[in-house]
This record gives C-alpha cells, sequence and structure tokens, in this order.
C-alpha cells in the first residue's frame, strides 16, 4: 500500500503536517522571545543533545525508508512475485509501440499472471503508463526514441487496465491512450 | 574620492534585474491562472494551452525567479565586499537572459512552438517535422536558449566570480561586513554556483550551440548528428538542468543562513548586534555535503528506463538524493535552533526567510519520494512532480523575497510599509503550501501532469488549485501595490553619495 502513489502522498501529508505544526510554533516561540530577550536560553549541552537526536532520528527513518522501498522497484519485482509462478511458467509478452499520438500493442488479452512489456517510441519521447483496473498507476516507463525498455510486471487482477502516455509529446498528449484486458 | 561613488553603482542594475524579473513574474503568473482556468472551464484550444503551459514553465523560474536571484545576489555581494555592481559582465548578463527570453516568447507566440520548457527533446524537431511550428520558429527557439544558456552558465556566474574575487573594495560601499571569505555560511551557498554550474553547463552548451548552427546552415545538419541522439541529449541536458535547481536551491539556504543570523535578539546588554548562528561550523559542513550529494543525484531524472538507464546509476541517484535530504536536515536543525536559541526579532525578511524555508523542506520530503526508485515508477509524469518542481521554486522565490525586503530601502528608498508585507509574505506561504498539497494529491490519483484537457477526473484539485492560485495572485498583487508607491516617490532611492 505504501509503495503506491496514494501510498506515498499519505506519507507525504503523515510526516509533513506534524513538522508544519512544530516549525510553526517555534517559529512563534523564535519571534516572542525575539522582543524580550536578554541572553542565550538554549544550553550547549542541551542543544548538542537535540543535535544528535535529531540527526539519528533523520538518519533511522532515511535507512528505513529506502530498505521498505526496495521491492517496489519494478526490476526487482519478479524475484520477489508469488511462489510457483515465476519463473518456471512462460512469461507472456506484449509489445508496445507509441508514436504522436497513439499506441499499436500486439496482444489485448493476457492471462492473469506474470507479463513482459517490451516497448519503443518512434518519434519523440512518451511513456507506457499502466493503471490498474482501478486507476493506480502500477509502473510508467519512459521511452526515449530508439531505445527500447523492458518491464515486467504481476498482473493478477483480472479487468481491463489501461495504458496512458506522462511524457509530453505535443498536442495529443492528454489524448494518448490504449487498453487491455487481463482474464482470470 | 569616495565622494565620487554613487549608490547607483551598486543599486542600478540589481533594481534593473529586481524590477524585471517582477514584470516576467506578472505575465507567467497570468498564465498560470489562465492554465487552472482553463482545467476549470475547458475555454482554451489545446494548442494555446500549451503555449501558455510553455511560456509559464520558460519565465517562472528564469525570467522571474533566476533573475530575482542574480539581482539580489550581486547586489548583496556588492555590498559586503564593498564592489559596484555595474561592470560589462553585469550589464551582459541582464540584457543577454532578457533579450534570449523575449526570443523564446517571440517563437512561442508567433511561431507556436510549444515543447514544454523541458523541451522534450526530440520533441522540438519532431514538431517541426510534424508541422506543429516551422524550423524558422524553431530557430528562434533555440537561439533564445543559447542566450538565457550562456547568462547562466558563464555570464552570471563570472559576474559574482569577479566580485567575490576581484576588484578593490570600497570601503564606503561595505554596508554589511563579512568575516573571511565563507563566514558567515551564508557566503558558502554562492560558490557552489560558481564552480558547479559552468563545467556541468558545457557539454548541454555545446550541444545547443551546434544545433543552432546547423539550423541557421552554418554548419551541416549531420555534424549535429551525435546531439541528435536522444540520450546524448538527455543525460548532459539533466546533468546540467538538475544542478541548476540545486545550485539555486543552495543558494537560498544561503539566504536563509545570510539573513537568519541578522535577525536575532538585540540583547539588551549592549547595543551593537553582531549576527549570530548556532552553529558556523554545521552550516559550512550541510552546504558542502547537500552540494557533494546533489552533484550525483541526477540519474533519479532518468529513473523509469528500467532497461536504457543501468542499475547502478539509479540506485546511486537514489542515494544521493536522499543524502541530499540528509544535508538538508543538518540546516533545519541549525537555522531553527539559532531562532530558538538566540530569538527572532520578527520583521518581513526574517517572516520571508523562515516561512519559505519551511515550505522547501516540506517540499524536500516529496523531492526524496520521487527520489526513490520505488516511487518514481508510480508518480513520474504525474502531477506530484510538477507539485515538487513548483513548489521549490516559490520556496526559493519566498527566501529571495525575504532578501528583498531586507534590501527594500536600499533599493527603493522608502520603508516597508510592515503590515502589507506580512500580509504579502503569509498569504504567499500558505497559497504554496495549498498548491503543494492539491498538486501532490492529484499525482497521488494519477493525474498527468502537462496533459490538457485533464484526461482523468480531477475536479476537486482542479478547484483547489484555482482557490489557491488566486490567493497567490491577490498576496502578489498586495506587494506590487507597496512596490508601485515607493516607485512613485520621484527618484528618492537615487542619492548621489554614499
Ligand atoms: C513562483 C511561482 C511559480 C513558478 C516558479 C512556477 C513554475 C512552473 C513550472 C516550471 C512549471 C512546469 C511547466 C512544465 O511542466 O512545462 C509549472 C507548471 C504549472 N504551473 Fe506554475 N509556477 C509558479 C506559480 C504558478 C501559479 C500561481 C499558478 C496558478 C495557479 C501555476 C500553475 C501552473 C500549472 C497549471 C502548471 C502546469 C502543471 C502541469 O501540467 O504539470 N503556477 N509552473
Ligand atoms: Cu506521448
Amino acid at each position: 500500500m505504501l509503495g503506491t502513489g496514494w501510498g506515498a502522498i499519505l506519507l507525504l501529508l503523515y510526516l509533513t503536517a506534524p513538522f508544519l505544526v512544530i516549525f510553526t510554533l517555534l517559529l512563534l516561540l523564535a519571534f516572542r522571545r525575539g522582543r524580550s530577550l536578554s541572553g542565550a536560553v538554549l544550553g550547549e549541552k542541551a542543544a548538542r543533545g537535540m543535535e544528535v537526536a535529531w540527526l539519528m532520528g533523520v538518519g533511522i527513518a532515511w535507512a528505513v525508508i529506502n530498505l521498505v522501498s526496495i521491492p517496489w522497484i519494478p526490476w526487482l519485482q519478479p524475484l520477489a512475485a508469488t511462489p510457483g509462478q515465476t519463473p518456471s511458467e512462460p512469461v507472456q509478452a506484449v509489445n508496445v509501440e507509441a508514436f504522436m499520438w497513439g499506441y499499436t500493442i500486439d496482444t489485448y488479452e493476457v492471462k492473469a499472471g506474470t507479463v513482459k512489456f517490451v516497448a519503443r517510441a518512434h518519434d519523440t519521447i512518451h511513456s507506457l503508463t499502466i493503471y490498474s483496473p482501478r486507476g493506480e498507476i502500477l509502473a510508467t516507463v519512459m521511452l526515449l526514441p530508439g531505445m527500447r525498455e523492458e518491464l515486467v510486471l504481476n498482473l493478477v487482477e483480472p479487468g481491463e487496465y489501461v495504458i496512458r502516455c506522462l511524457e509530453f509529446c505535443g498536442d495529443g498528449h492528454s489524448a494518448m491512450l490504449s487498453k487491455f484486458k487481463v482474464v482470470g | 574620492m569616495a565622494s565620487q561613488i554613487r549608490l547607483e553603482d551598486l543599486t542600478y542594475y540589481p533594481r534593473l534585474m529586481i524590477l524585471s524579473s517582477i514584470a516576467w513574474f506578472f505575465a507567467g503568473g497570468a498564465a498560470g491562472l489562465a492554465m487552472v482556468l482553463a482545467h476549470l472551464t475547458g475555454a482554451l484550444r489545446i494548442a494555446d494551452y500549451n503555449m501558455l503551459l510553455t511560456f509559464h514553465g520558460v519565465v517562472m523560474p528564469f525570467g522571474g525567479l533566476f533573475q530575482l536571484m542574480m539581482g539580489l545576489s550581486l547586489l548583496r555581494v556588492g555590498f559586503c565586499y564593498g564592489k559596484s555592481v555595474k561592470g560589462p559582465l553585469v550589464k551582459a548578463s541582464y540584457f543577454t537572459l532578457n533579450v534570449g527570453l523575449l526570443l523564446i516568447l517571440a517563437a512561442i507566440f508567433v511561431f507556436g512552438v510549444r515543447t514544454s520548457y523541458t523541451l522534450m527533446f526530440p520533441l522540438p524537431a519532431s514538431g517541426a517535422l510534424k508541422g506543429l511550428w516551422s524550423l524558422e520558429g524553431l530557430t528562434i527557439f533555440v537561439w533564445g536558449i543559447i542566450l538565457v544558456l550562456a547568462v547562466i552558465i558563464t555570464l552570471y556566474p563570472a559576474s559574482l566570480a569577479r566580485l567575490m574575487f576581484g576588484g578593490k573594495t570600497q570601503e564606503a560601499f561595505v554596508l554589511e561586513r563579512f568575516v573571511g571569505t565563507l563566514n558567515p555560511a551564508g557566503m558558502a551557498g554562492m560558490l557552489p554556483y560558481i564552480f558547479i554550474i559552468p563545467p556541468l553547463g558545457t557539454a548541454i552548451a555545446i550541444g545547443a550551440v551546434t544545433i543552432g548552427l546547423a539550423l541557421l546552415g552554418a554548419i551541416p545538419l549531420s555534424s549535429a548528428g551525435w546531439v541528435l541522439h536522444p540520450l546524448n541529449f538527455n543525460y548532459p541536458f539533466w546533468i546540467w538542468a538538475h544542478n541548476l535547481m540545486e545550485a539555486m536551491g543552495i543558494m537560498a539556504i544561503g539566504t536563509v543562513y545570510w539573513l537568519i543570523p541578522r535577525y536575532t535578539a538585540v540583547l539588551r546588554s549592549s547595543e551593537v548586534v553582531e549576527p549570530r548562528l548556532y552553529s558556523e561550523k554545521l552550516g559550512i559542513f550541510a552546504i558542502v555535503f547537500y552540494s557533494t550529494a546533489a552533484v550525483i543525484a541526477f540519474p533519479h531524472h532518468l529513473f523509469t528506463m528500467p532497461t536504457s538507464q543501468p542499475a547502478g546509476l539509479s540506485y546511486t541517484g537514489q542515494i544521493a538524493s536522499w543524502l541530499t535530504g540528509f544535508g538538508a536536515a543538518f540546516s533545519v536543525f541549525n537555522v531553527l535552533a539559532t531562532a530558538y536559541a538566540f530569538g527572532l526579532r520578527l520583521t518581513p525578511a526574517s517572516l520571508a526567510a523562515m516561512l519559505g524555508f519551511a515550505v522547501y523542506i516540506v517540499d524536500g520530503f516529496l523531492a526524496m519520494q520521487l527520489g526513490t526508485i520505488g516511487w518514481a515508477y508510480r508518480l513520474h509524469g504525474t502531477y506530484a512532480v510538477t507539485a515538487h518542481l513548483m513548489t521549490i521554486l516559490l520556496a526559493v522565490s519566498l527566501i529571495w523575497i525575504g532578501a528583498l525586503y531586507h534590501s527594500y530601502r536600499l533599493l527603493f528608498g522608502t520603508e516597508v510599509n510592515k503590515k502589507l508585507a506580512y500580509i504579502h509574505i503569509i498569504l504567499t506561504a500558505v497559497a504554496a503550501l495549498g498548491l503543494f498539497y492539491f498538486m501532490a494529491f492529484m499525482g497521488g490519483a494519477g493525474t498527468p501532469r502537462r496533459a490538457y484537457p485533464l484526461p482523468i477526473p480531477s475536479d476537486t484539485g482542479v478547484l483547489g488549485l484555482v482557490g489557491f492560485g488566486v490567493l497567490l495572485a491577490a498576496a502578489q498583487a498586495i506587494f506590487l501595490a507597496q512596490l508601485f508607491k515607493s516607485l512613485s516617490k520621484p527618484h528618492h532611492y537615487i542619492s548621489d553619495t554614499v
């Protein structure tokens, strides 16, 4: 859940809202002191302690988030796929060509399971962005013309998936879309 | 000879740059408002929207923010080192930047070049091939970009370096004194720009000039072949563009380090106010740490090429991105500890610097999320990225607004109306945060950026953007009213001697 777009934004809200509140309180306090201060009020020792605590807190959060995010990396996901599906099961491949402004894809229906997308762009930068039937972005891949990108996804949920372009490619950008089905 | 030194020698060009930046900000801001209103009403044609998008994207960061930074940083170096700010480099910086921007403006609105400000190379060429715009338009566009690039990677850093390291100090100009070069930490924030941007911008400048010459027919198109390969273009482009944004961010953090110590409380026991910072060492360390990490963080712009970008480069980009966040954490502590330990005088300058800093840090968390490979695959290309890029630019703008209020009397000759200034600053910060969260939520919902009409229903998001956009505009109108009042006092700010 945390590894989705919504997860990211919720975490953003949970971490930045308290930060803003504390920052504002400290700022108000600092301005109040600014009117009536007769000398420094933060002992050197207390300050050092807080400094170390703050940096350790940030360091721990840093390490935890970086470690937790590893399984979300698309090219590591086949390794973490549900048991029994990879790598013995034959991989289904979907070839996608992006152009101004549309896609040609060679398969409109795949079976639930591991799917390998092989994508190229013809004329300018596009992207292959796959939205789940619930409208969640599963992965977005940038396609530079002349390059070939491979993306392996584990598509378990049956339903209609939407492909969109998220890289600005001119006037037809927002209308660039295609669809495919995953059947159970 | 002191009587021959005119204050105008210090303030004339900085003021010109600042006023020009304000003009660009208003033109670009109007385009931004028109864009969000178009999302609400559907009143614009797609091509017109994309022209406004390109215009807004070029003008706000370069005509507005970059130029504001240029004026205020040159002014500050001038009055700290006691040098006049008017040499040929300074003049060339001002005119080249604005002429370049006018060329880009013409390419957009006369010839319809609409690639967004990141160019999306090779879109400028593919669009011309497809007949969306002409080769003439493209040529003007490219030469406008070359002029702007010339200022960013040579003329402006050279002007800064000349003022800092060359010429003789004139004591009468020294309005704020420095001890040493790095002291206070504020000055350290300028050095990364001077030393990082010129070398890192060289590759993209050579590419741009090659394309420009080929378009003019001065060299055969085939000799530009190597630039035209998208990988060869996009890596130098992002190495430069990423570090430019980081260097502008570091400049702004340096500005916080410069301003905040000067607004610590007046000690009752003495009249003298020494600038005080919680830890000078930590400040310099934070800036060096941050700049070093930032240099190698650029691969995060190209994370979403799972095959073309080597995984090792992506991992490096992720770690480096998070290290910049760690570097910023040093500054968070230093700045807050300074304010808390010594107390802060409430002034427009200190308020804007602190609120701008807060917005910068809040945005920093989203920046690190986008710098995380796993999240980038779900957010890249959505409004979450727009949220980050616009918020960091708004935060940095707000910090510079603090510097502008700090030097307001020097520049415009009248005292600031504090009440109006506080309203301006607080509304700007609130609007920046409002736009940030709404754009971030639109991104979380998967709404593509740079898309018109929006292909995913986003009514609430668009309403939020309209609301906070109008609030931001109202805040700037208050500032403008104050500025016009100051400017209308006939040449009050020009005094002949210091
Ligand atoms: C200091 C103030 C601002 C700066 C520096 C700034 C800068 C930018 C930049 C660089 C872009 C990216 C353009 C692109 O993706 O090609 C952008 C996009 C945009 N800005 Fe601003 N902007 C500012 C204020 C505003 C305001 C006040 C509004 C109006 C509410 C606004 C509305 C938009 C919109 C609608 C987009 C397009 C979003 C997208 O499709 O990704 N901006 N801005
Ligand atoms: Cu596209």
